[in-house]
């Protein structure tokens, strides 16, 4: 099922299908691993409820709610 | 015999390890600057090595080379524009795939590449075990497994660099395939760009070309003003739409795709299939470090740590500095006659002096306990913690360690921890409302004014209202400046989570002293330069009729003072402090708390013919005050809320101005920006107040 990163809860995973919008936070996202058929995991919600941590690559970023919105995920 | 001399740049990811292996390589023969225009820090060392003397400099680190921050543009114009002789790219072992993504952007810039696998035994515990002539064989560059950490690898790393250089290291870089689709619209733009000869001897072509794929500004700036450029340009468009359709996504994905596809056919021949462990010792920290409920505690907690380790450490070392000088002022004035000369030289000179090493233990030690919680891997966490409530305000989480150094400490620390901050925006901001906290120095003026205006018991809840006012008009100020002045600019919010790593000692030490020397070369001489030009306001023009009247010195002072250029100016100002409740005699007190706020004590000692009062001890001129029927409880608010808001001191607003770049535009702005706000909120407060009959 496909849905937007920022829906994920913790401990739920997905694989990369699209990072919406053009620009800067586009390009960051891919320089940081965010590309098609990668696996993201959704592994914390910041104490004040936003930002989230993922895993991805092997490593944790960090996220706004509102840039993760930018990423299409599919949920196995 | 030395007679080599080559230059190599040091690059890698933040949190690669890339600055223990820059301290390792360079020893202390390092030094510190800034890139011209921009608040990125320069560093370069010296490295020997057989009859090598090599020029090393770190760049700053960086996740790629698009031009995405200040950091990526420094770091790839040094490299296109410098053009070192060979580049060292540190990579942490353990994070393989995104480190070596930066990789193969060096990769395509036709400049001898080594690899330091680093954090090597990191990577080994988590499993990892790799083939390192495999993958130095796959990727056709020369690779050097390090602990930087423990120091283990150097000579090899050295070894290999001059070996590479000579030659005898023979590498042949691979390069990525981007897939037939692309590579046909490459082989397009080679054609084009390779008829403009100048252009493809300076930079790279492959390089180019991928760039402007990738739709990078920067390079297609400079490909703009070549003689290909409306060709160029024009090919890059149709091909870049072609692409397009093809994939149904833009290029710079697929390019970006492209690569980690190559590193990860890369990783998997080169890495020895392997258990995985599931949990890590970072992740288990988290779940504790942010957890919901003791998250933000333990944010505070770490907060109030720097605070009290700044300031309960650095407090016996300003005493001895303070002793050491009070020393030197006496021995001055024992030796040098009374007169000009001597006032110069003990107040001007030796106070100046005196008053730009009074912060320099602060610096210190601020700077050692943030780098223990930055190369731990905390303060990426107190962003994560903190971003929601603070990015309401246009701050950033970290801003809130520099407010926090602010409040009841010092303002010039508190500026200068902004360095933690990456974004120029959130720096800029962070650093322009920090002022506002009310610092130890401010602190006197409070007592003084509270003290004799106010009835006891109401003494701390005032204070405490003062205290709010002050985070309020903080976050107000950063909310209006993100609104209208850096409207527009947004910065996201991606960043990593590294690992927590236990600091090494040197490490620290060296972050300490870098900061802090830089404290004392590029804001002290500002500093001190301003205190001479402040003492002379307040000495000049003399006037020594005065003594002869039968005065006593203490009103020989008070009129001196009122005589003088800054008294003057006091005078000058006094119509424009009128509508605020003041009058001239606040006007001079208020000029000479720029150059430090407790002054603004002692100059209203002065003022009431009290001589030097000390502003922890101001009983006389408290009741001096109160018997002034000029005062009322009003106009003591007003002239407070002016102190709380007004100009930062001199050493304030001189670390302001470095860090900020050194651009007259933000230090005209930040002048502009208190003083209206500052005056602004008096006239509120005083005419309000008497709209409502307060201070009859």
């Amino acid at each position: 099922m496909e849905k937007i990163l920022s829906e994920l809860k913790p401990k739920e995973s997905g694989e990369v299908k699209r990072i919406y919008g053009e620009g800067t936070l586009h390009r960051r996202l891919l320089d940081m691993g965010i590309i098609k058929g990668t696996t993201i995991e959704v592994i914390k919600v910041a104490p004040l409820g936003d930002p989230i941590d993922i895993k991805v690559k092997g490593y944790h970023l960090s996220l706004r709610k509102e840039e993760a919105a930018q990423i299409a995920v599919e949920v196995r | 015999m030395r007679n080599k001399k080559i230059t190599i740049a040091l690059a890698g990811n933040p949190n690669s390890g890339k600055s223990t292996i820059f301290n390792n390589l360079t020893g202390a023969h390092q030094h510190v600057g800034n890139y011209p225009g921009v608040t990125v820090e320069k560093k370069e060392g010296k490295a020997s090595f057989k009859d090598y003397e090599i020029n090393v400099v770190d760049l700053p680190g960086t996740y790629s080379l698009s031009a995405y921050s200040e950091d990526e543009i420094v770091a790839r114009d040094f490299i296109i524009k410098e053009k070192p002789d060979l580049i060292v790219h540190i990579v942490d072992s353990s994070n393989l795939e995104r480190n070596l993504y930066l990789a193969t952007q060096f990769m395509e810039l036709e400049i001898p590449l080594v690899l330091a696998m680093n954090m090597s035994d990191i990577a080994e515990k988590k499993g990892q075990d790799m083939d390192y002539t495999k993958l130095s064989e796959l990727l056709g560059v020369a690779i050097v497994p390090t602990i930087g950490n423990k120091n283990i690898g150097t000579k090899e790393l050295l070894e290999t660099i001059t070996k590479v250089y000579e030659g005898k290291i023979k590498t042949k870089t691979a390069h990525i395939s981007y897939g037939p689709e692309i590579r046909e619209e490459m082989d397009k733009l080679e054609k084009i760009v390779k008829k403009d000869k100048a252009l493809v001897d300076q930079y790279p072509w492959r390089w180019l070309i991928v760039k402007m794929l990738e739709n990078d500004s920067s390079v297609l700036d400079i490909v703009g003003k070549s003689s290909i450029a409306q060709e160029a340009i024009s090919q890059n468009e149709k091909s870049r739409h072609h692409l397009h359709l093809h994939f149904g996504d833009i290029p710079e994905t697929i390019i970006a795709g492209r690569r980690y596809g190559f590193i990860s056919d890369v990783c998997t021949e080169a890495l020895k299939p392997s258990i995985k462990k599931r949990h890590d010792l970072s992740d288990r920290i988290d779940k504790v470090i942010l957890n919901r409920i003791l998250g933000i505690p333990i944010f505070v907690l770490v907060m109030y740590a720097i605070f009290k380790f700044t300031f309960t450490f650095s407090e016996p070392v300003v005493g001895w500095l303070e002793k050491f000088f009070e020393w030197l002022s006496e021995i001055a004035a024992t030796y040098i006659p009374e007169g000009l000369f001597q006032s110069f030289v003990v107040d001007g000179l030796i106070g100046g002096v005196g008053g730009v090493l009074g912060f320099f233990p602060l610096v210190l030690f601020m700077f050692f306990a943030i780098a223990f919680f930055e190369d731990s891997g905390y303060m990426a966490r107190a962003a994560f913690v903190m971003d929601k409530l603070m990015s309401k305000f246009g701050l950033h989480g970290k801003s809130f360690l520099p407010m926090m150094i602010s409040t009841n400490g010092c303002a010039v620390p508190g500026i200068m921890a902004t360095r933690t901050l990456e974004n120029k925006k959130d720096r800029l901001i962070t650093m322009m409302v920090t002022p506002f906290m009310i610092c130890g120095a401010k602190l006197p003026i409070f007592a003084l004014f509270i003290g004799a205006f106010f009835p006891a018991k109401y003494g701390a809840n005032i204070m405490f209202l003062m205290y709010v006012l002050s985070v309020v008009i903080a976050f107000a100020s950063a909310w209006l400046l993100k609104k209208f002045v850096f409207k527009g600019e947004t910065a996201h919010f991606v960043m990593e989570l590294p690992p927590y790593r236990i600091p090494t000692l040197k490490g620290l030490l060296l972050k300490m002293w870098e900061r802090g020397w830089m404290y004392i070369r590029k804001a002290g001489t500002i500093i001190l330069l301003l205190s001479i030009i402040i003492w002379a306001g307040f000495t000049f023009p003399q006037n020594t009729s005065l003594e002869e009247k039968g005065m006593s010195e203490e009103e020989t002072a008070a009129v001196q003072l009122e005589q003088s250029y800054a008294g003057k100016a006091g005078k000058i100002i006094e119509p424009l402090v009128r509508p605020i409740g003041l009058d001239g005699r606040s006007g001079i007190a208020l000029i000479a708390g720029i150059a430090a706020k407790e002054v603004v004590v002692s100059t209203l000692g002065t003022i009431y013919s009290l001589g030097e009062v000390d502003p922890e001890e101001p009983e006389s001129l408290r009741e001096k005050m109160q018997a002034d029927h000029s005062w009322n409880p009003l106009k003591a608010v007003a002239f407070l809320i002016f102190c709380l808001i007004y100009l930062p001191c001199i050493a304030a607003t001189a670390v302001f101005y470095r860090e900020s770049g050194s651009q007259i535009k933000w230090l005209l702005f930040l002048i502009f920006w208190t003083t209206v706000l500052a005056w602004g909120s008096s006239f509120i407060v005083y005419q309000g107040g008497r709209l409502l009959g307060f201070g009859g």
